[in-house]
């Protein structure tokens, strides 16, 4: 079990790490993060609360568009190039096939995001603005939400097309962002249907507005580590959920 | 003619490495859910220790039929023995080495890490690396160890791919298309890898479209067509049917000559100008020498004397020429693109 686990976490990882693209996008996620310099220069008296606002916020997209796409991208690699025929017809079950890959992606995405946020931290120093445990507590956030993004898109490619898993994936990231919106549209909706469809989604969707702690980021507030904590636990739960679900479908999928 | 599922007394004695009984598979593709037969109701043993090849044109069945034993593919019907194991489970894909046609493999990895993965997915702890380099020789791929996947032709990767089918030391090798896209020296050496793991006792069943390597490698061989198996049996008894005698005499036969040819049952005499042509059934082998005496004792000269038997690709051609027994033509081209259509 734990040999073949780590077989395709190391594989996974490899294969991530060394993707061209990865580079590419890394490169440009530097270039915004210079950028956001500049515009701290162009506020008056604000630079240290826009560079944290920009840089913050950039790496929670980068970390929604990473999840999205190590996600969709490996599942369909391996069933479109048909490695995953070597892999599936040896002695392993499906679901370790998955819950490797899972871990991979999400080793990857750490080590990515770390490498943008010691960036970040980076450029913070060199501005001498003040670098405190809140923005660490927001990068921990950040990473599980882009896990959570990328546990979603491995579910979507185990029944769909990458064009159509792209779709569902952003689908489910918008509506996820929208989570406290549509609580509140919920609680004004006068309609029965319209109020149990929107709690229904509410309930189904993970909440992202948990993770989205960028008024305590730019203003340096204190973030309580109870939120932290149970935020984590809502990311494992939703994360577990969306694996048991993919691990089904795939179970029962004929590779044809 | 052997039939699909003959069945006699010997081969029960033997261990069965494959027993499949009215396997069969439907598809429902497209948006309309149309109904697509791909296997219908294949029987077929495969023993230990045997080199068995499938063969039949493009969108017969044969991938489906693999991907049925490899575990990919759950049957609509019938039961499916692997290595005396009820259908396909964890315990014969320990045993299992599998190659699928057309594969490409991880691009970013080198060719040793990525022996080491399906090494580690075989459960291989012990020795990982001393494996991994002597398979990287066995396929003759030590001098590209650490170059990756991505850099490699098409004959490099199905010697990777042939490697990593084999090493777990399975007992039971299934090979889609092996030797597809490869050079003739690619395709001597992928039939020398195959005979190899024969030797060593393992049990080979491959599909091919190239009938002369077929030929080469095969103990038995089936053909299906149209999601059917048409034929199974020995190369041996295939391709003994239809062995004939020819032989050309010059000159003008007499009547007598032409009278006592007549007379003898398995021989087909025909004349054209000062060309005697004879045909001999294979029950008449024996008389060959009778009838040669005959004939240059009637003046006549022998220009040539040829043993004829047919090979697979006539085989394959007659029966591609006749109609498959209550198979709906539509059905062969639906399920070539079924797989495409479900993926998309």
């Amino acid at each position: 079990m734990m040999l073949t686990l780590s077989a395709f976490i190391s594989q996974t990882f490899k294969e991530s790490i060394r993707n061209k693209i990865m580079y590419g996008i890394g490169f440009f996620a530097v270039a915004i993060f210079l950028f956001s310099l500049v515009l701290g220069e162009l506020s008056l008296y604000e630079q240290a609360r826009v560079i944290r606002d920009v840089c913050m916020t950039f790496l929670m997209v980068m970390g929604i568009a990473l999840g999205m796409y190590t996600g969709i991208g490996l599942i369909h690699k391996e069933i479109d190039r048909r490695i995953i025929y070597t892999i599936l017809s040896k002695p392993i079950r499906r679901y370790q096939f998955l819950i490797g890959k899972f871990i991979g992606i999400s080793c990857t995405l750490f080590v990515e995001l770390a490498a943008m946020f010691l960036v970040v931290l980076g450029l913070l120093a060199v501005r001498s603005v003040d670098i405190d445990v809140t923005l660490f507590q927001a990068f921990w956030l950040t990473y599980l939400q882009s896990i959570i993004v990328a546990a979603a898109a491995l579910m979507f490619s185990t029944f769909s097309s990458a064009m159509l898993s792209t779709l569902m994936t952003s689908g489910f990231v918008i509506l996820s962002l929208l989570n406290p919106q549509i609580g509140i549209y919920a609680a004004q909706s006068k309609t029965l249907e319209v109020r149990a469809a929107m709690r229904g989604a509410q309930f189904l969707l993970p909440n992202f507005g948990h993770f989205d702690v960028s008024t305590q980021v730019s203003y340096a507030l204190e973030i309580p580590w109870s939120h932290v904590l149970w935020s984590s636990c809502h990311a494992i739960a939703y994360i577990v959920v969306l694996l048991c679900i993919a691990s089904i479908i795939l179970e029962k999928r004929d590779f044809i | 003619m052997p039939v699909a599922g003959a069945h006699d007394k010997k081969r029960d004695m033997t261990e069965m490495m494959i027993e499949l009984k009215e396997l069969s598979k439907t598809f429902y593709t497209g948006f309309r859910r149309r109904r697509v037969d791909a296997v219908r109701g294949v029987t077929l043993e495969v023993e230990r220790g045997e080199i068995f090849g499938l063969i039949g044109p493009n969108g017969a069945g044969k991938t489906t039929t693999i991907k049925m034993l490899t575990g990919l593919i759950k049957p609509t019907s019938g039961s499916m023995k692997i290595m005396g194991y009820d259908g396909f489970d964890r315990r014969c894909s320990r045993k299992l080495g599998y190659l699928p046609e057309i594969s490409y493999y991880y691009e970013s990895l080198t060719a040793a890490e990525i022996l080491d993965f399906y090494a580690k997915l075989y459960g291989i702890s012990e020795n990982r690396a001393r494996k991994v380099d002597e398979w990287l020789e066995r396929v003759n791929m030590s001098y590209a160890r650490d170059k990756r996947l991505g850099q490699f032709s098409k004959g490099m990767q199905q010697r990777i791919g042939l490697a990593q089918a084999l090493i777990g030391n399975p007992d039971l090798v299934i090979l889609d298309e092996p030797q597809s896209g490869l050079d003739p020296i690619g395709r001597r050496d992928v039939s020398n890898i195959i005979r190899e793991a024969q030797n060593q006792g393992k049990t080979i069943f491959f599909s091919s479209h190239i009938l002369p390597d077929v030929e080469r490698l095969c103990d038995r061989v089936g053909l299906i067509r149209k999601g059917r198996m048409e034929i199974v049996g020995s190369l041996r008894e295939l391709l003994s049917q239809n062995q004939h005698i020819e032989i050309e005499l010059l000159g003008s036969p007499d009547a007598e000559f032409t009278d006592k040819i007549g007379k003898i049952d398995g021989v087909k005499c025909e004349v054209h100008e000062a060309v005697v042509n004879l045909t001999l059934d294979p029950i008449m082998a024996s008389k060959t020498n009778d009838i040669l005496q005959l004939a240059i004792s009637s003046g006549l000269a022998v220009s040539r004397v040829i043993e004829r038997g047919q090979d697979l690709e006539t085989l394959f051609e007659s029966f591609e020429s006749s109609p498959a027994e209550s198979a709906d033509h539509t059905d062969e081209a639906q399920a070539s693109s079924a797989s495409e259509e479900s993926r998309s």
